[in-house]
């Protein structure tokens, strides 16, 4: 050491202390249970055998341990979003934006080919309905990317209409684009508020003859709501209220997957709002099958194939139906649908998936 | 293994850097560190290439037993002539294996209409790398520039060495021969090498990754305008410089911690104000390698003209031809090697004359266009984005799309500009001189790379280094 200038005394010191603490540290300190913002489970240290060693599966298990368990992972992110927005002042950190009005966002870009490829599949699990005399509908809820006050690169519903058209011809488009604004998505969340869609509802209504006529009922709060985004962003944000409404006289009653039996339950789970997806408050989230039933309303039935912004809508709907069946094609293949429900001839069919769901054509089991 | 995930840093690095030095050197003598060494860059290559570590080992053991036979033999020149030929065949029988078989298949393929099948495989990483470095052992054995390394410890450690392994820089065996049996560990080299591989890792950490994701979101948007397509271009010439000249960075740091002096690979290749100089400047390791192997074995510049055009021709090829296996890569090396002759035959006298800002603008256009060659997938590809760069069958001047992401990577391509300078390093030296302000500010500005390059690395997962591939 009796050569070394001070400052490459400081340069040791940085370099040792800063690689050498946080080795020690990724060592001693024990691996979360989950990763909370980014609602997931962090990947567990790889069990130790000669062939996964020989295959290379130990070392890519390794790798992504390495990554998920690193400790202060939260910091360390939060200390690249900086970077990335304040620091290079960039519109947006690997596709994930912030917009004065829209609050976050991820990119959207329609990918053509899936787009068609859901459309199609969509169109084949309409064919469930052949002969039946329903009158089919589809809708696309746009990525909230297209509200933004500046141009952000992603969703374009002309495109999405374009290949709409061509393959679902047979069937009546509802556009709700234009009853849609920023305000109706939560800032930190990709889903829509569902105490700001009356519009969207009424024009679905609309669009299917039925009535569209909107009870004012009463709006709860279910608490602070950290969407899916504020997670990815990793900086401190502003947290959305989770709001509902509560419309009365809703029976509800979900498939459980195990007995394949209908059991009762609420609209509005708000014990899922401590889950890991706050939102699934709807309808319980993901769920293959539910009925909901209103004996206030006139009878009429709805077969609503929906992802997430579905759950939210239905008990919207069920102003204008006695009946919806709420059914999800990523948990639930069309071709069983038959041994749950005997279809009414005559009722009203909706197909509204978000452009999520149409950028992924495999999510879809039809 | 890369050098930029948590991994290598976080566990690799320590645990390697912790054993190594409590190795004891013995009677001033590296050779127990450099099994240490040997051992870790074994774990180091198995960890990204489990199978084919036993490839190396055995081509290690094959070039370093034809090295013995070649010295053994070296007064009947015939027989030494014999193995080092066997030697050097063995070497590149592996190369041209694993990375240029299915090259040579589909276009015998394509010319009489067959159909042999493809060989499924991946291609061993740094096969490029290390396949050099036998190779150039050999010659310079067989030439007797030094005599041959009797341990094979020592032998595999100059080729496995994870430092330079998988990405280079080229080392000769004579840059390092003295290191491999006698180095000194100081603190001073420590630190100086942990300041360069800050300083690498920083390179690609925030600033080549930055500029990927720009190549990456182009090629997956339809947008098609002139402005994108220039974006893609520099953002993909600054992805390209940083990440490779990063990992020289890091590799060459990590070799100053470990006692060994790697050559330079990079010069700012990008101030440079002609091809002559930027090939000065660019991947020099490489650019010497097929000098000193190929060129002047050839006859360099000392025949005819025709000859030295064709000399020219051949090394530029072969230089294109080793960075891929497909045509763009030869038409890649090609258009560097035509450039460089219209250089030396009619350009080089009319730029030495010219306005020096045409001459760096003349440059970077030059080498933007090869890029597009190096990037594409295709003949048709390179072109297509050519064409674009000029308009031509281009959607529109400026997108939206295209704005946007001018606006968004504002700051970055002048960073990226910056970085490309001595400007920095200028700087830096003259803050060195007022010591006070060196001491509190390297440090500091070591501090924040490290802390922010630990935050990309957590955060993302896109840290591919382009030149693996190779």
């Amino acid at each position: 050491m009796k050569n070394l200038t001070l400052k490459e005394l400081m340069t040791i010191i940085v370099s040792i202390g800063f690689i050498g603490i946080l080795f020690v540290l990724n060592i001693v300190v024990p691996s979360p249970d989950v990763l909370v913002s980014e609602r997931r489970m962090p990947a567990r240290f790889p069990a130790i055998n000669l062939n996964d060693i020989y295959t290379g599966d130990f070392m890519t298990r390794f790798e992504d341990y390495a990554a998920d368990n690193f400790v202060f992972r939260d910091m360390f992110r939060a200390t690249n979003a900086f970077l990335i927005f304040e620091v290079y002042r960039q519109n947006d950190k690997s596709g994930l934006y912030r917009s004065n009005n829209v609050g976050l966002g991820e990119f959207s870009r329609i990918n053509e080919n899936a787009f068609r490829q859901t459309s199609v599949r969509i169109h084949r699990a309409a064919g469930i309905f052949d002969g039946l005399d329903m009158n089919i509908y589809y809708s696309v809820v746009p990525d909230k990317s297209v509200f933004c006050e500046s141009y952000r690169p992603g969703f374009m519903l002309s495109v999405a209409e374009e290949i709409l058209f061509d393959v679902m011809d047979d069937y009546e488009y509802i556009r709700i684009q234009d009853d849609l604004s920023a305000e109706c998505f939560y800032r930190t969340d990709l889903h829509w508020d569902q105490t700001m869609i009356s519009n969207t509802t009424r024009k679905l209504l609309s669009a299917m003859g039925a009535n569209t006529e909107l009870t004012n009922h009463p709006i709860l709060t279910a608490g602070d709501f950290y969407g899916v985004y504020a997670g990815q962003y990793a900086l401190p944000i502003v947290p959305d209220l989770l709001k509902y409404v509560d419309v009365p006289n809703l029976s509800v009653r979900y498939l459980n997957e195990r007995t394949l039996l209908m059991d009762d339950g609420p609209v509005y789970d708000l014990v899922r709002f401590a889950g890991v997806d706050p939102y699934d408050i709807f309808l319980r989230g993901p769920q293959p099958l539910i009925i909901i039933e209103n004996e206030d309303t006139p009878e009429r039935v709805l077969y609503l194939f929906r992802d997430s912004f579905g759950s939210s809508l239905a008990p919207l709907l069920m102003e204008a139906y006695s009946k919806i069946y709420v059914i999800d094609l990523r948990y639930l293949n069309i071709a069983l649908l038959e041994m749950f429900i005997d279809f009414t001839p005559g009722s009203d069919v909706l197909f509204i998936y978000s452009s999520q769901i149409f950028n992924n054509p495999t999510i879809l089991q039809s | 293994m890369v050098f930029s995930s948590p991994t290598f840093l976080y566990y690799f690095l320590p645990i390697t850097v912790i054993a190594y030095f409590l190795t004891p050197m013995i009677k001033g003598s590296p050779r127990w560190r450099n099994i240490t060494l040997l051992v870790a860059s074994l774990i180091f290559y198995a960890w990204g290439e489990p199978r084919y570590v036993f490839l190396m080992i055995a081509q290690c053991i094959v070039a370093w037993g034809f090295s013995l036979l070649i010295e053994k033999y070296q007064e009947n020149k015939k027989l030494a002539r014999i193995f080092m030929f066997i030697s050097i065949s063995v070497s590149l029988a592996g190369l041209i294996y694993f990375k240029y078989a299915n090259f040579f298949i589909g276009n015998v393929n394509n010319l009489t209409n067959s159909n042999i099948p493809f060989i499924r495989m991946i291609m061993p990483i740094g096969i490029s790398f290390y396949t050099f470095q036998f190779v150039s052992y050999t010659l310079d054995l067989y030439n007797r520039k030094f005599s041959a390394q009797r341990n094979l410890l020592n032998f595999s450690t100059y080729v496995a060495s994870f430092p330079q392994l998988i990405a280079g820089p080229i080392v000769r065996y004579t840059d390092i021969a003295e290191d491999l049996v006698k180095r000194v560990h100081t603190w001073s080299h420590f630190a100086l090498g942990s300041r360069r591989f800050i300083l690498g890792l920083g390179k690609k950490m925030l600033l080549a990754n930055l500029f990927g994701e720009l190549v990456e979101i182009y090629k997956v948007s339809g947008d098609r305008s002139v402005l994108f397509v220039w974006l893609y271009v520099v953002a993909y010439s600054f992805q390209i410089y940083f990440d490779f000249s990063g990992y020289s960075d890091m590799a060459i740091g990590l070799g100053q911690i470990f006692g060994f002096k790697f050559p330079e690979n990079f010069n700012y290749p990008y101030i440079a104000d002609s091809i002559t100089n930027f090939w000065r400047r660019w991947h020099m390791t490489l650019s010497g390698w097929f000098r000193d192997y190929v060129y002047i074995p050839l006859g360099g510049n000392r025949v005819k003209q025709a000859r030295f055009i064709f000399n020219i021709m051949i090394v530029w090829m072969l230089t294109g031809f080793w960075h891929g296996a497909d045509w763009n890569f030869i038409l890649w090396g090609g258009y560097f090697g035509i450039i460089l002759l219209i250089e030396k035959f009619f350009l080089g006298k009319l730029l030495d004359k010219a306005y020096r800002p045409f001459r760096h603008i003349y440059v970077m256009l030059i080498v933007f266009v090869s890029w597009a060659f190096f990037d594409a997938l295709s003949f048709h590809a390179a072109f297509d984005v050519i064409g674009r760069m000029i308009g031509v069958s281009a959607d529109s001047l400026a997108s939206n799309e295209a704005l946007y992401y001018l606006r968004s990577y504002m700051i970055p391509f002048i960073l990226g500009i910056v970085g490309c300078t001595p400007l920095v390093i200028n700087i830096s030296k003259k803050i060195d001189k007022k010591k006070t302000a060196a001491l509190i500010l390297e440090p500091l500005v070591l501090f924040v790379i490290l802390l922010l390059s630990t935050a990309a690395m957590v955060d993302g997962s896109f840290n591919p280094f382009i030149y693996f591939r190779f």
